[in-house]
């Protein structure tokens, strides 16, 4: 039987614990209605961007600009958007999980994988396997978004157009809601052109102003950054939004578990009192 | 009628039939009415205008792009978009103010070594001209005086 006092001290250990996890649920909960509102305004944006850019890539040459060109994918750099902290669940786990299988598919075909990670989860663990990493950069929140999408911008252009890499890919969480979210790869670069619908409807013949070389040129690298700032900001919301349902779980399994280490610790106590009640009982017959 | 869309950064701003719509183009003003050819286009900061019957709707916008696509639909995204009544005058007078005394005290090359637009000077005239299209915008909501 354990002692009461260490049931005492299980309980209020476990009671903190539990104060502790309510705080951060209430603080993800916050910052998650911020990431939330983020993302869903970004998303129309990114995606109207994203529809005129596949609709110019679609009659475009590809030798028309640098992030349209299509060279047989030989190294392949992953943009993996991981988070800082811990606590949220298998939210940087299955990041790590889906960059891990996709390395493993470009290793199968005889590709080369470089890894451009984002915030540190993700870089301790590669950092533990000894994997190098192309770059690092530390982790986003709803404020950073945009310069960090900037920088990853720049980064990955770079790398595309002097060819050390020949196809860029982003490994993130979409975000559904606070309860579900889905770690997504998609491919950024070369551009992916818009499919053609059916095939039966003649493809219209744009007019372009100014020229669509010209078009290209100023839109492709606003595509790059939008795309990258609207991954990031996925993955934002998704960290609050895991993180929110790890720390409400962890809050009710701590009741819980407060719950029954109280009544472990009544039981304990009733025993003691009636071992102490018989011991004082029999020691008096004994005296008689 | 034309289907409009209008979407910046923020969310989507406008969704609605137009009789007329008026674009700033790189290279001029665009005015686009029902049966347009397919057009994609880069626009630059200024008035973004449209007619709906007699109710005219201006508004100050970044740069960004416009594509007149099949059946009428005309899509814009922008940067940033501002409704002239979202418009602080003052504030846009002052920061035309500010740049047009920036850009007159400019000395320093235009380009870079490699040919590219300073990227200082490129933000100076993206403020001139976004001032200028915030002006252009509240002006025209007013109306003549």
């Amino acid at each position: 039987m354990p002692a009461l006092k260490d049931i005492r001290r299980r309980i209020a250990s476990v009671k903190s614990t539990q104060k502790i996890t309510r705080a951060m649920k209430l603080v993800a909960a916050a910052k998650l209605r911020r990431a939330q509102g983020a993302i869903v305004g970004a998303r129309p944006y990114a995606r109207k961007v994203a529809e005129i850019v596949a609709e110019l890539a679609l009659r475009a040459e590809r030798t028309q600009h640098p992030l349209l060109a299509d060279r047989e994918p030989q190294r392949v750099l992953l943009v993996v958007l991981s988070a800082d902290r811990g606590l949220c669940g298998a939210f940087n786990t299955n990041i790590i999980r889906a960059t891990e299988h996709f390395r493993e598919q470009l290793s199968a075909a005889g590709q080369t994988a470089q890894l451009v990670v984002v915030g540190r989860k993700g870089r301790d663990y590669y950092r533990y396997r000894r994997v190098a990493l192309e770059d690092y950069l530390p982790g986003v929140d709803t404020n950073s978004a945009i310069p960090r999408a900037e920088a990853l911008a720049a980064l990955v252009s770079d790398h595309f157009i002097s060819g050390q890499v020949d196809r860029v890919c982003v490994v993130y969480t979409a975000f559904k809601s606070a309860m579900s979210q889905a770690v997504a790869v998609e491919q950024l670069l070369p551009v992916v052109p818009a499919a053609r619908t059916g095939g039966d409807e003649a493809p219209l013949d744009f007019l372009y102003e100014p020229s669509e070389r010209e078009l290209l040129a100023t839109m492709l690298p606003i595509y790059v950054r939008v795309e990258l700032q609207r991954a990031a900001l996925e993955a934002i919301a998704s960290e609050h939004g895991a993180r929110m349902t790890a720390m409400e779980n962890a809050t009710t399994n701590a009741a819980e578990m407060a719950r029954s280490l109280t009544l472990e610790y009544n039981k304990a106590r009733q025993t003691s009192i009636t071992k102490e009640l018989l011991e004082i009982i029999a020691g008096a017959e004994a005296l008689r | 009628m034309l289907r409009l869309e209008l979407v910046t950064p923020s969310g989507a701003l406008a969704d609605t039939s137009v009789d007329e719509l008026r674009l700033p183009g790189t290279l001029g003003e665009l005015g686009v009415l029902p049966g347009h050819r397919p057009l994609l286009a880069a626009l630059r900061s200024g008035v973004l205008a449209w007619r709906c019957g007699s109710q005219e709707t201006t508004l100050a916008i970044g740069p960004g792009f416009a594509k007149v696509g099949a059946l009428d639909s005309v899509l814009v995204v922008t940067e940033r978009a501002l409704r002239a009544d979202q418009i602080d005058l003052d504030a846009a007078r002052r920061a035309l103010a500010a740049s047009q005394t920036a850009l007159q005290q400019w000395s320093a090359p235009l380009t870079n070594a490699d040919d590219t637009p300073d990227p200082q000077y490129a933000a100076l005239l993206d403020a001139l001209r976004w001032a200028e299209a915030q002006i252009g915008a509240a002006a025209s909501a007013t109306g003549p005086r």
